[in-house]
């Protein structure tokens, strides 16, 4: 099996244009979600979202597109084999709304599969690429699938574009569906009450080993282990006793062939929704127990990234790797139960070359991956 | 990679139905057939009803392809793999009818749920008990070899015993200005590893990813491939 190398990343969130204004912000402890002003938020239970300010509707470019653009002007020119995965929930939906305005607007772009041939072509790379759909977990899916064609030699360098925005239309479901909390979300709290939404996009390029040494880069991380398990419980609500996240972690852990006590730190899916937290500090302390773990969520400062929190929760582990540092959970300030061993308002540093990244989504599917930090 | 293809079912406008049948999914234009619960499942599911019909079209035709293989539930490790153009747009449009600007009350919760293209691969885990990975693949054209190719990568790492993959397409809705080459309907094949059972044979991949061999042809759509079909005990 070749090793997977990550060798560039990149992200553009409400926090800032880069990974780098990411992380400082959630080192300086910012939250980048305030009253969103993108449509109106009047009959919703909530009016907070972390929105990127300049992303704005346009009539000849979906907002994916946009965000897709930018993230990827964050990347060097790729070798022309590169493959392309985007990973998007709902790619150019804002097109409806735009319609609905009566706006003249190019609807191939409601063609979720139009996303990853966009991107190929600016590019200028060879294959047109396939988007991976799995609610939110679909870039962490990506990764994974990513990472097994280099692993089985499919493919030597492998693109993962993460994107989602968020329009009036995924705003409305989540208010119906009463999974937003009216103010900014706190993961792993005991008064959490509901997440909070946010834009955002991530690109993260793989590399074989061969590759790497024909293209004189160097790796920023490994990937090491990956598992994708169902928990065939519920649509729209997690297994509570976590079995398909303890099954997908399982997984990556005996792909990387370490025990759970080798991890040092995980990067929480950590919605803030009561049910999905509650079912992940199950799965961790059934997994992990909770002795020198660190564990952290970012959603309380840029909110639900939806399919594309998967990317950046991947590249912010890189940099969690780098600086053996998981930034403070935003909004945590009263432990639920059985948070406290693992969660903490404060950053937490850690001591370890092993970091895992989880994810769970609408469908009951789950994701993990373990990053391993760079070699020296 | 080699496979063994041990069940196939479809969805088509012309007929439904599994791979014991004779009429294969086809591409013909058409109206595909709303299916009642008791057409597609032998025990009752309550969520069948409510589902939209990009998750009907699709559940059913894998039940289908489920029984043609004979145990639908024999490991609960089983993946599911659906490669698709435009998903769940269909019902895209319709919640977005119920949405007037400001005004959550007409916005359908249970419609939601459904305007995500993997929420039937969630419903037919929850009623055959499968734990396997579940994603969708938006591709540009239905050949469903992506989504192929991957579940045979599953077998051959050993990470799941049984994959069912295929393609599901309703027509496309008139607003879309430049529709993709579509065939309405959905096509499902269960794949064992190779050897396991006699089935419809072995499906062997090409280098480079230049389609699969099947039998003494190369196929590079999964419509081809179920039409070339032939179980081995016929």
């Amino acid at each position: 099996m070749n090793q997977v190398a990550v060798v560039h990343t990149g992200a553009i969130t409400a926090m800032g244009d880069d990974l780098e204004a990411l992380w400082q912000g959630l080192l300086d402890r910012e939250s980048a979600i305030t009253t969103a002003t993108r449509f109106a938020t009047d009959n919703y239970i909530s009016s907070c979202a972390a929105l990127i300010n300049d992303l704005v509707p346009d009539s000849k470019k979906a907002m994916v597109f946009q965000l897709a653009d930018r993230v990827m002007e964050q990347l060097p020119p790729l070798p022309r084999d590169t493959l392309v995965l985007t990973a998007s929930t709902k790619g150019g939906i804002d097109v409806l709304e735009t319609a609905r305005r009566g706006t003249e607007t190019s609807k191939e772009q409601l063609i979720i599969s139009s996303l990853p041939g966009y991107i190929a072509r600016r590019l200028g790379l060879a294959h047109q690429g396939i988007n991976i759909s799995a609610a939110c977990t679909s870039s962490t899916i990506a990764l994974a699938k990513a990472a097994a064609f280099i692993a089985s030699g499919r493919a030597s360098s492998v693109l993962v574009c993460a994107v989602d925005i968020i329009s009036e239309f995924v705003f409305s479901g989540f208010s119906a569906l009463k999974a937003m909390s009216s103010t900014p979300a706190r993961p792993f709290d005991s008064k959490r009450d509901g997440l909070t939404l946010g834009d955002g996009a991530a690109a993260l390029v793989l590399f074989s080993e061969e590759k790497m040494k024909k293209e004189g880069i160097e790796e920023k991380a490994l990937i090491t282990g990956w598992g994708i398990a169902n928990d065939a419980t519920h649509i729209t609500a997690p297994a509570r006793n976590g079995c398909g996240l303890k099954r997908a972690v399982s997984h990556a852990l005996a792909m990387a062939g370490i025990p759970p006590d080798r991890i040092g730190a995980v990067s929480t899916h950590g919605t803030g929704t009561v049910y999905n937290d509650a079912m992940e500090l199950t799965a961790l302390h059934s997994l992990c127990g909770s002795q020198g773990l660190a564990a952290g969520s970012v959603k309380g400062a840029i909110g639900h990234t939806l399919g594309a929190c998967g990317g950046i929760e991947a590249a912010l582990g890189i940099r969690m790797l780098d600086h053996q540092v998981v930034p403070g959970t935003p909004g945590f300030t009263s432990p639920e139960t059985g948070a406290g061993s693992m969660i903490s308002s404060r950053h937490q540093p850690f001591d370890s070359d092993h970091l895992l990244t989880t994810n769970s989504g609408f469908g009951g599917i789950n994701g993990a991956l373990v990053l391993q930090k760079r070699r020296r | 990679m080699e496979a063994t293809i041990s069940g196939m079912g479809w969805v088509s406008p012309r007929s439904h139905g599994n791979g014991k049948q004779t009429v294969h999914h086809e591409s013909n234009p058409g109206l595909l057939p709303k299916l009642s619960r008791k057409e597609v499942l032998d025990r009752p599911y309550k969520p069948f009803g409510r589902m939209d019909r990009f998750s009907k079209l699709g559940f059913a035709a894998l039940t289908y392809a489920l029984e043609d293989a004979g145990s639908a539930a024999e490991t609960d490790n089983t993946a599911i793999i659906a490669s698709t153009v435009f998903g769940c747009l269909d019902t895209d449009l319709a919640y977005h009818t119920t949405l007037v600007p400001g005004k959550e009350a007409c916005a359908s919760p249970a419609l939601f749920a459904y305007t995500l293209p993997n929420s039937f691969l969630g419903e037919a885990c929850i009623y055959y008990g499968f734990t396997g990975e579940t994603f969708v693949i938006n591709e540009g054209k239905t050949s469903g070899m992506e989504g192929l190719f991957m579940a045979m990568d599953l077998l051959e790492s050993s990470v799941s015993t049984r994959v069912v993959c295929g393609i599901c397409d309703l027509v496309p809705p008139d607003l879309v200005d430049l529709a993709p080459e579509t065939i309405p309907g959905a096509l499902f094949f269960v794949l064992d590893k190779k050897g396991k059972r006699a089935g419809y044979g072995t499906v062997q991949s090409m280098e480079k990813g230049n389609g699969v061999r099947y039998r003494e042809g190369i196929y590079n759509d999964l419509a081809a491939l179920g039409r070339a079909c032939k179980r081995e005990d016929e």
